[in-house]
């Protein structure tokens, strides 16, 4: 059920009536219900699996919680680990990983006449999220930063809850379990903030990021063909476009989260006005690297920490490896967190220097001059996460340097609407970013101008957006 | 207390109707403009559907996707076979487009030859074709009789046409620039006044060869609008071929949709021409291994009329060229 059709509105539409009309006390209940129907509508078997995800991990963190000796307490968190893990590596990476196991065997034998055990096994959508979800619950539990969860049913809905079961965000338990206990009671605000989110949501979906995807998959799947500066263009808008297509899908997470009258915690903080890599990471995807920070980042730092920057260099470097396979099972992904951890190396190293050559520059203009390099280097690493294979990302960055040929933009009407959306798109971030005025979201708005800002954003996702695969360019002609 | 949020509850639903009247004011005042820009257009791909649709009276029809639109130039076919002829084949146009087509032009009047461009996997099931049944949305309202092919799309594509903008959904810039006469292609269109489009390119690619062992699904609702499309222009009294175009990918595995229309126009005793090999060692006549270029589409078009004249027993046709041979040469 993708977040963007006709039959997840009406999902929710009927969820959220049913929520409200409902006695407060049967509501978790019902939504717990309604999200599993959701999870159901993706694979029935799914459902299975994630009631089976989920009893485990509640048992597993009321022993945690109760084993007061440390061997024991450690044996549950690394049956967590183990369990949770493993279930991921299974559906997700055993492919992967054995077919590059059989590869290096084959470098030390002449011939091997073994066949890799392939699995045919179809990813369980959104098991990336809730099983890192569920990990750091029995961690902070583990930790002693929270209590285990007790009811069983909250800790169903902490897992399935639908709105981020898909697509994130990875939510943490000290700040969903808190909600759950409060009583929760209809308010129209929830509903028109929840609505707004969603609109915006579906425009940067629909308008930007669907409609930039026509443009750049037609030209990288002819890339040998394309012009240098063609490349150029589109690998530029790939990142427009991810940044739209994500934040817009987690905008509509959000939203729908925001009408049962529950905070999702935010994922993206306007991170293409990052002003060097270790901010955009602190505004891209920030669920998961938060989690990444938490988790596998100064554990490793503190671990380490008589080794001094080194232990920094050591947690970065597998915290974005974690990263980059995290996204998916190819060496193309791997490389992308490989090259974020290097940069971030680079920038601890060049601090000093940066921080000298900002005092000599106008202020501004140094701004100015980071945030396109920042984003620059973004697009660079985006071309490898994009690319099916490391040796494709890189027929691609020397085609942008020695491809010659005309420019090729396919219509006028293709670059105006995606010039259009991503001007709209940053109309919104930009002066949020640098309070250039007053937000058009503040509620202390004049009601009128908002309503007829979201009927206009309405119109144009109407008149702009992309709703179904028969947007195409041929590229031939 | 009450009568004050009996109160907030009267001005939320006030700013909610308040709302939906903008947006319903909105949705029609911007519809209705796009409405008469799109069919304001004398030239380009979107008029010449409109064309095809609506005015076209043309003894001899072209139908099909790209295929046909790239390869037959009805200026030949005109001055061979001494009769009007018109091709209203279009870009990625799917087997739902092309039966609208010919559906509404058979609610006009009768053409006396119709020549379908099948392409393999035509019938295959296929979510990006049924997703551009979308190029007919624009003519829901006026067409009653191609709407059940339209409500195709989705199930609740009824709904979604209650928008007067839905159907002209990233048409608007199209449309104003064809308006505006802005485009840089619209020379080239205005000289497609025939609906053919030549291909000026010559393809450096070699033949492809696609060994596809997915098995295929037929799409049962494709299968029934082509049943439907040889039955129409039989009953009709038009004189149908079907013909595969030439092309430089050779398929490895038998495709069940050239079968099925082998057996159906076997069965109404229409004649189908498998052309596909035809250029296979002649890339100067192709723009890329799909298409032919405008040397191809010549050559072809005039192998196509050869056929229709060897085909010709009813003696409606006079060949100006007494069937002449063709040496490859324009």
């Amino acid at each position: 059920m993708l977040f963007t059709s006709i039959v997840y509105f009406l999902f929710l539409g009927i969820s959220v009536l049913g929520y409200y009309l409902l006695p407060s006390k049967f509501r978790h209940y019902f939504l717990i219900i309604a999200s599993a129907v959701f999870y159901m509508y993706v694979k029935p078997s799914y459902l299975l699996l994630i009631a089976v995800i989920i009893i485990f991990n509640y048992a597993i963190g009321i022993q945690i919680e109760k084993s007061s000796g440390g061997l024991r307490r450690s044996t549950f968190r690394s049956l967590n680990l183990l369990l949770n893990l493993g279930i991921l590596i299974f559906f997700k990476y055993w492919n992967f990983l054995i077919e590059n196991v059989f590869q290096l065997i084959g470098l030390f034998s002449a011939k091997s006449t073994m066949s890799i055990p392939f699995l045919d096994v179809l990813l369980p959508i959104g098991l990336s999220y809730y099983i890192f979800q569920i990990i750091g619950y029995n961690m902070d539990i583990y930790r002693g930063a929270i209590k285990a969860e007790r009811n069983i049913f909250h800790f169903s809905l902490f897992v399935l809850f639908f709105p981020k079961l898909l697509v994130g965000p990875i939510e943490r338990a000290n700040r969903f379990f808190p909600q759950l206990k409060k009583k929760i009671v209809f308010r129209k605000e929830n509903i028109i903030e929840g609505g707004k989110r969603i609109v915006w949501g579906l425009f940067k979906k629909l308008v930007v990021a669907d409609r930039i995807s026509i443009y750049h998959s037609s030209v990288v799947t002819h890339a040998q063909t394309q012009s240098g500066e063609t490349l150029l263009f589109a690998s530029l808008l790939y990142t427009f476009q991810v940044y739209a297509d994500f934040s817009g899908y987690t905008d509509i997470a959000l939203g729908s989260a925001k009408m049962f009258g529950y905070d999702l915690m935010e994922n993206f903080k306007r991170p293409l006005l990052a002003k060097n890599l270790s901010e955009f990471w602190r505004r891209w995807h920030i669920s998961l690297s938060s989690w990444v920070n938490d988790y596998i980042f100064n554990p490793i730092v503190l671990k380490h920490r008589n080794w001094g920057n080194r232990s920094i260099y050591l947690g970065l470097f597998v915290s974005f490896v974690v990263i980059g396979f995290w996204h998916g099972a190819t060496w193309s992904y791997v490389l992308f967190g490989v090259l974020q951890s290097l940069a971030l190396i680079y920038e601890i190293l060049s601090r000093k220097r940066r921080i000298k050559i900002s005092k000599r520059m106008n202020r501004k203009l140094y701004n100015a001059i980071s945030i396109l390099l920042t984003f620059l280097f973004v697009t660079c690493s985006l071309i490898v996460f994009q690319s099916a294979t490391i040796s494709e990302a890189m027929n691609i960055i020397k085609g942008i340097f020695v491809n010659k040929g005309p420019f090729f933009y396919d219509k006028p009407s293709t670059l105006l609407f995606i010039l259009i959306g991503c001007t709209i798109m940053m109309a919104f971030e930009i002066p949020a970013e640098f309070r250039l005025m007053k937000s058009r979201y503040s509620v202390r708005s004049n009601w009128f101008t908002q309503e007829l800002s979201y009927a206009f954003m309405i119109i144009y996702i109407l008149l702009a957006g992309v709703f179904d695969g028969g947007q195409f360019i041929y590229f031939a002609f | 207390m009450a009568t004050f949020k009996k109160k907030k509850t009267r001005s939320f639903i006030a700013k909610l109707g308040i709302f939906f009247l903008m947006l319903y004011l909105l949705d029609f005042s911007i519809g209705s403009l796009l409405r008469k820009l799109y069919f304001q257009q004398d030239s380009g791909y979107l008029y010449r559907t409109t064309y095809s649709l609506d005015s076209t009276k043309a003894d001899l029809l072209i139908f099909g996707a790209s295929t046909a639109n790239h390869h037959y130039d009805p200026s030949l076919f005109e001055n061979r076979l001494q009769m009007s002829a018109y091709n209203t084949g279009r870009d990625g146009g799917s087997f739902f487009y092309v039966y609208s087509i010919l559906h509404a032009v058979l609610k006009r009047y009768s053409p006396k030859i119709v020549i379908l461009d099948f392409n393999v996997g035509e019938l295959l099931k296929d979510q990006g074709s049924t997703d551009r049944i979308s190029f007919l949305l624009p003519y829901y309202k006026n067409h009653p009789e191609i709407r059940s092919v339209i409500l195709l799309k989705s199930p609740f594509e009824k709904y979604k046409l209650l928008s007067k903008i839905y159907p002209f959904n990233s048409l608007m810039f199209t449309s104003a620039i064809r308006n505006a006469n802005l485009s840089e292609n619209s020379k080239r269109d205005h000289e497609a006044e025939s609906g053919y489009v030549p291909i000026k390119r010559v393809s450096d690619e070699a033949i492809a060869y696609v060994d596809d062992p997915v098995i295929h699904e037929l799409d049962s609702n494709k299968i029934n609008l082509f049943k439907d499309f040889v039955r129409e222009c039989t009953t009709a009294g038009v004189k149908l071929y079907v013909v595969v175009s030439p092309s430089r990918i050779d398929y490895k595995y038998e495709d069940p949709s050239l079968n099925l229309a082998k057996d159906v126009t076997n069965d109404f005793d229409v004649p189908f021409y498998n052309f596909s090999r035809l250029f296979r060692n002649s890339p100067n006549l192709f723009a890329d291994n799909l298409h032919l270029n405008d040397s191809g589409a010549q050559v072809f078009s005039n192998k196509i009329i050869d056929a229709i004249l060897k085909n010709d027993s009813s003696g409606i046709i006079n060949d100006k060229y007494n069937n002449s041979a063709i040496t490859g040469k324009k």
